[in-house]
C-alpha cells in the first residue's frame, strides 16, 4: 500500500483523472472531496461491507432449514401457490398500515452518521 | 451498443418498464465479477416462481448457496435510479427493457422479518444473462427495508424452506456455509 502524508487543502491524482482532496481534518475525521468521471464508482467500504454481509446472509437461507428432515415428494406449485398468496395477502392487507414498507418507513440498519466523503462530478 | 449506452441508463422500476409481469422458465445467469463480497457466486440459475413476483438464484459455484429474490415493482418500493455507463456496457444493455432488476431477500428467523435489501440490487440482462450487483445511495435505499414481519414473516419463510429445489440432492449436506446473523 502506498502511503502518502497531505495537509488539509492539498490533493492527489490518481491516473491523471481522479483527484482527491483533503478538505479539512477534524480530530479524528478526514474531510475528503472526490472529482471523478462519472463511469468511476465511488462508494465507502462500510457499505459494500454491509451488501456483502447481507449477500453471505440472503445466501444461506436454506441452510437452516436442512438441518431438520423435510418432506419429500410434495408439489412445488403448491409452495409457490402458497407463497404468493400469502405475500399478496399481506401486501394487499397492510396497505394502509406498518407492515407495507415505503421509503420513508424503511429504516436502514445502520444510523447515518455524519459522512466524510463529497462527491462532485462533472455530468 | 455503445451508441445507446447513454440514453438508456435511467431506470424507472416502479413504471412498468422490464419488470411488468411476465413469466419465465429457468435460466441461467452469469455474474462475471460474482457478488459483492462473495467473488466466487458466479453462475447461477434463476428460478422464478409462478407470477414473477419472488425468484430464487441457485448459485452454481458453491454449494447449497441459494438467494431468494423480488420483484422490487411488486414490494411496492419507490425506486427509480440511474445505471452507469460502465455499469450498462458491463451488462451489454441495449434497451432498458433488456434489464430486469432484483432485490436480494433475507430471512430473518427471529423475530421473523423479511427484508429487502434496496441498496444493492441484482441488474440482469434478461437477453444476454449477463448479471451485475450495483451500489446505489443507503440513505435513499435502505439495506434492509422491512417487507413483512410477525405471523405473515413466519409462514413466508416457513413455506420457502420446506422443500428443496428439484435439482437439489437429497444426500444431507454438512458442509454448508452458515453465516447467519442471530438477531438484528
Amino acid at each position: 500500500m502506498l502511503v502518502l502524508r497531505r495537509k488539509a487543502s492539498e490533493a492527489i491524482v490518481l491516473n491523471g483523472v481522479i483527484k482527491i482532496y483533503v478538505l479539512a481534518v477534524e480530530g479524528e475525521r478526514v474531510k475528503l472531496g472526490i472529482e471523478a468521471p462519472p463511469d468511476v464508482v465511488i462508494v465507502r467500504q462500510e457499505l459494500l461491507d454491509d451488501i456483502s454481509n447481507e449477500n453471505h446472509l440472503a445466501g444461506s437461507f436454506r441452510a437452516p432449514a436442512r438441518l431438520a428432515p423435510r418432506p419429500q415428494n410434495q408439489d412445488r406449485t403448491g409452495q409457490h401457490r402458497d407463497l404468493q398468496a400469502l405475500l399478496d395477502k399481506a401486501l394487499s392487507a397492510d396497505e394502509n398500515s406498518a407492515a407495507l414498507p415505503t421509503q420513508t418507513q424503511s429504516q436502514p440498519v445502520k444510523s447515518a452518521g455524519a459522512r466524510p466523503i463529497i462527491i462532485s462530478r462533472d455530468r | 451498443m455503445n451508441n445507446s449506452t447513454t440514453a438508456i441508463a435511467a431506470i424507472n422500476v416502479s413504471e412498468e418498464n422490464q419488470m411488468r409481469e411476465r413469466v419465465w422458465d429457468p435460466f441461467k445467469v452469469e455474474f462475471p465479477n460474482g457478488l459483492i463480497g462473495c467473488p466466487e457466486w458466479r453462475n447461477f440459475i434463476l428460478q422464478p416462481y409462478p407470477a414473477d413476483k419472488l425468484g430464487e438464484l441457485v448459485c452454481l459455484d458453491a454449494q447449497g448457496i441459494s438467494i431468494a429474490v423480488a420483484n422490487p415493482v411488486w414490494l411496492k418500493v419507490n425506486y427509480d435510479f440511474e445505471l452507469d455507463e460502465s455499469d450498462v456496457a458491463f451488462l451489454q444493455l441495449t434497451d432498458v427493457s433488456e434489464a430486469l432488476v432484483l432485490c436480494v431477500l433475507t430471512l430473518q428467523r427471529q423475530p421473523p422479518v423479511l427484508y429487502a435489501n434496496l441498496a444493492g440490487p441484482l441488474i440482469i440482462n434478461i437477453k444476454t444473462k449477463l448479471g451485475k450487483q450495483i451500489v446505489l445511495n443507503e440513505q435513499v435505499y435502505p439495506l434492509r427495508t422491512p417487507v413483512l414481519d410477525g405471523q405473515f414473516a413466519k409462514e413466508f419463510i416457513e413455506i420457502l424452506t420446506r422443500q428443496p429445489l428439484e435439482h437439489e440432492t437429497s444426500q444431507p449436506n454438512n458442509n454448508i456455509p452458515f453465516t447467519r446473523k442471530k438477531g438484528a
